[in-house]
């Protein structure tokens, strides 16, 4: 009691004394403590990112191709990185892999659209109206912790075996977590700034468009992480319950193929596509988050 | 000349034991023997179900896995979690072609496979891009005699590719039923179920490859010979299934109906065993025909000319082909 | 008095030398826009209102602004209620800077909210402009204590010009007269920059700007320089009053610093302890600065006031 009475007071003061009117921390280290190592001019945490992010890349190679080396497991079912590489540029250069790349980021951006899309209608709803919201928590209780490829049979009676089923699926596993991010970025929006945007006469419409949204974005652009992840597992794992052959299929009809004959090289050469897709997103989102919430002072770097 | 070939392969797989040990064994050890859910692993199902192997070998622990995809079954058997495999012609094949290493043990039956359309589809020539067609895996038995169809009626045995769509037998079965598919290639009871909801078979897997097997058994050569009297043990049950299958289908019928607990009835089971589309029978056929008809369209790259070259000794004399 | 008048006047035409002091204050005419309005401010007290505000207003005649009568405000707490404000009764006339002060509690950014439109008092009424209906608009404009008050996602200049696209400006309009009030308020350096990159007394200023930018009848002030350091919130005071003189917004300002309401105010008006009720209002308009003998009386007597009602004056700074 007394322990959070004293926080709480330090809390205070601090923000009376900031002049800068962030929010930091009452404690901070004293300036002689450094971190370990910045005195060395080569210290790891001055490296480039992108310098720093490739020394990992082939440290994880490096091992990969080290458990290859010892352990020589059997090639038909693990590959090492140099038969994968080339099955990677092989399935790049005969245009295999990229239109099966093609065929699911098509039906994963549609799905993930209309899903973000349902996700904002839905957090509307819950904002505008009670019951709204009521339907909206019920729903996103009900329907969020199930593995979205478990209506795929559904979806496959309602929409038949196309990529429509594939589409509502994905839709599915992405619209409840964003409604749960955008929810969650729409109430916990600074008391203080909705009381200055009503005194402006903001309401409904522009209340969400130009304060709720914004002010959520944090944790929208958390969202978007989610359902990124959520959409990539549905697709893949969609995929693989059906796909369609003769060269309509996506990346996850493409690895299960490659299984089904064995070719465990292009196996892993999709696996890194996958990978590469991720860490392409992952930048993009971030660059995202540095031209928006960081450069706002709403998110830290 | 297959002799040679057998020891070739023996020596090649790794920590292959001598064989003088196997012979000295008493009947101890572990066995593992992968199925899958389809009428076409009958054999080994009644074997498990009235605990056979149990009996015979007190000694040996027995596994029964039932795995839903064949990949899980190669999967298994090439990291060696799995001794007896079972699969259909074309995987074993492909495998074999890869270099998988593994051999014949047994048949478990040969069966017709239909190809079930709806009825707007009355020829080959009539099947519209837009029309769906399940086969179980790319690489099934299923999916090479469309391949073979679609040679032969439409002279491109990769004509139908973009129609075909990869199915588990029940989910092929249902969406036949309900209209999201066109086609289905499948297994018995599916494909007789799918005639009974107004579908027709347009052609039969007999018509463009002849008599051949359906499922068999695989073991690799390593385990074989290091565990010879097992098998030999498990070899004589699954003719003793076999028989019960052709002689007593009755009997075999309510066994198979309490090994799948219900979900299919004994009538069922007794129309699916006694159909005339099926034979049950250890000895392999078909895999040379299959072989050469998968090297022609160069999904596999060697193909065996003998049958001696991919079967254990189990089935040495039993004319298969 | 009169030094103020002259004053305003003085500042009255702010930038160059405006000649249409009398003219329709059209602040679509570029150039003219704000500063004409400004102008206007003085000689024309009247015409200073937003149209709307001056269609709804009563006769010229009628100097009352803003009217509480028995307003009475409790709040709930999770089992009890709290009554707050137990019976708040005063008046404001245009262009007056009241001064709202109290001891912690006594409801004061309570009735500053109640004014606003955000909360709905449980007794008596509250009459802005001849209305009682009072929801939460632009011409009772609100600066707060917090300084994240302002859009962290727009400049400087945009969290000024935003609102005014929100009251029907047009974009050049609303972007000429939001660098005439980022003028005003010392802030035409910074007008690019995001709120996050300012102090919090630049920040504070962002917010006056963007309150005065709408033109209000009245700015209501909650305390708005009560988490700066001494000094800025010394500087800023000086600023405002500036600021309100040349433009002769009335200002009612919520304060619990009997320094800062001497500097700034018309009139005091000293809330009780809860549930509070008005204990006295004093005029300062005729007092001089600190240099003046009653400066010092009034203040003794505003203390003796706070005192009175609240042994513990902990809250009060003098």
């Amino acid at each position: 009691m007394s322990n959070s009475d004293a926080t709480l007071a330090n809390d205070k003061v601090s923000g009376a004394d900031e002049t800068g009117g962030d929010r930091r921390l009452w404690w901070r280290p004293p300036p002689t403590v450094r971190t370990p190592g910045s005195h060395h001019p080569l210290s790891w945490s001055k490296l480039p990112t992108l310098v720093r992010r490739l020394i990992v890349f082939a440290v994880l190679v490096a091992f990969w191709q080290m458990y290859m080396s010892v352990k020589h497991p059997n090639p038909l079912l693990f590959s090492g990185p140099a038969a994968a590489a080339t099955a990677f540029v092989d399935g790049w250069r005969n245009g295999q892999i990229a239109s099966a790349t093609a065929t699911t980021l098509e039906v994963l951006l549609i799905g993930m659209a209309i899903g973000l899309a349902l996700g904002l209608v839905f957090t509307i709803l819950a904002t505008v109206s009670t019951v709204g919201k009521d339907f909206v928590m019920l729903m996103t209780a009900m329907l969020n912790p199930l593995p979205s490829i478990a209506i795929l049979p559904l979806a496959i009676i309602w929409f038949g075996l196309n990529n429509n089923a594939m589409i509502f699926v994905i839709a599915n596993a992405v619209a409840w977590p964003m409604a749960i991010n955008m929810s969650t970025g729409f109430t916990t929006v600074n008391p203080t700034l909705l009381m200055a945007a009503r005194n402006l006469g903001l309401r409904r419409w522009r209340m969400i468009k130009d304060v709720l949204l914004p002010a959520g974005l944090p944790f929208i652009m958390s969202g978007v992480k989610v359902s990124w992840a959520f959409g990539w597992r549905t697709v893949i794992a969609a995929e693989l319950i059906f796909g369609t052959a003769g060269g309509s299929g996506g990346l996850g009809y493409y690895i299960n193929t490659s299984q089904y004959f064995l070719k465990v090289p292009d196996v892993f050469a999709g696996l890194i596509t996958i990978a590469i897709i991720g860490i392409a997103v992952e930048m993009l989102l971030n660059l995202f988050e540095r031209r928006t919430v960081v450069r706002w002072g709403m998110q830290r770097a | 000349m297959s002799l040679s070939l057998i020891a070739a392969a023996c020596g090649s797989s790794s920590a292959a034991p001598s064989s003088a040990k196997s012979t000295t064994s008493g009947l101890h050890g572990s066995l593992v023997i992968a199925t899958q859910p389809d009428l076409g692993y009958s054999a080994l199902n009644i074997i498990d179900q009235e605990g056979w192997l149990t009996k015979a070998m007190p000694g040996v622990k027995v596994t029964w896995d039932t795995v839903n995809s064949g990949s899980t079954v190669e999967t298994g058997m090439i990291s060696g979690n799995i001794d007896v495999g079972a699969g259909g012609v074309a995987p074993f094949l492909l495998g074999s072609a890869k270099g998988v290493g593994w051999k014949l043990f047994s048949s478990l039956g040969d069966e017709n496979l239909e190809l079930v359309v709806k009825p707007q589809i009355t020829s080959f020539k009539s099947i519209t891009s837009s029309d769906r067609i399940a086969v179980v895996a790319p690489t099934s038995i299923q999916a090479i005699i469309m391949k073979k169809a679609a040679q032969k009626y439409l002279s491109n045995p990769n004509a139908l590719d973009a129609n075909l769509t990869i199915l588990s037998h029940p989910v092929a079965y249902q969406a036949f039923k309900s209209g999201t598919i066109q086609g289905a290639l499948d297994a018995p009871p599916f494909q007789q179920e799918e005639v009974a909801a107004g579908g027709h078979v347009l052609v039969d897997s007999y018509s463009l490859f002849g008599p051949s097997t359906f499922n068999a058994a695989w073991v690799m050569p390593s385990y074989y010979n290091s565990h010879t009297q097992i098998m030999k043990v498990l070899f004589a049950q699954i003719q003793r299934a076999m028989a019960l299958l052709n002689d007593h289908p009755d009997q075999a019928a309510s066994i198979i109906s309490a090994y799948n607990q219900g979900s299919l009835s004994v009538s069922a089971a007794t129309a699916a065993i006694t159909s005339s589309t099926v034979r049950w029978t250890v000895t392999p056929q078909g895999y040379l025909v299959y072989g050469s008809f998968m090297k022609s369209i160069g999904l596999i790259s060697t193909s065996p000319t003998s049958v001696r070259q991919i079967e254990l000794p189990t089935l040495y004399g039993t004319n298969g082909n | 008095m009169a030094s103020r008048v002259a004053r305003i006047k003085k500042g009255g035409a702010p930038v160059g030398d405006t000649t249409g002091a009398d003219a329709p204050g059209d602040p679509s005419i570029e150039g003219t826009g704000p500063d004409l309005l400004l102008s206007a401010n003085g000689p024309q007290p009247q015409r200073d209102l937003p149209a709307r505000a001056a269609s709804n207003s009563l006769p010229d005649s009628d100097s009352t602004l803003l009217s509480l009568e028995h307003v009475r405000i409790s709040y709930r707490l999770r089992r009890s209620v709290v009554e707050a404000v137990g019976d708040a009764t005063f008046q404001m006339d245009r262009h007056e800077r009241l001064m709202l002060i109290g001891p912690s509690g006594c409801g004061k950014s309570t009735l500053l909210k109640a004014v606003a439109g955000f909360i709905e008092p449980e007794g008596g009424t509250i009459r802005f402009d001849g209305r009682s209906d009072l929801t939460p608009g632009p011409d009772r404009a609100v600066v707060f204590q917090e300084f994240d008050q302002l859009f962290p996602w727009r400049t400087v200049i945009e969290n000024v010009a935003y609102p005014l696209r929100v009251t029907g400006h047009e974009r050049a309009e609303a972007r000429q007269r939001a660098e005439f009030f980022l003028e005003m308020t010392g802030l035409a350096a910074a007008a690019d920059r995001h709120p996050h990159e300012l102090s919090g007394g630049m920040k504070q200023r962002v917010a006056i700007a963007r309150a005065l930018a709408l033109e209000p009848a009245m700015l209501l002030m909650d305390e708005p320089f009560g988490s700066l350091d001494a000094i800025t919130r010394v500087r800023l005071q000086g600023e405002l009053k500036r600021i309100a003189d040349r433009t002769r917004v009335a200002i009612f300002f919520v304060t619990h610093s009997i320094l800062e309401a001497l500097t700034l105010g018309d009139r005091i008006v000293v809330l009780g302890s809860p549930p509070s009720h008005v204990r006295t209002v004093v005029d300062v308009r005729e007092l001089g600065g600190p240099t003046d003998p009653r400066y010092i009386e009034v203040q003794q007597h505003l203390h003796e006031q706070l005192g009175a009602t609240d042994k513990d004056l902990s809250g009060v700074e003098l």
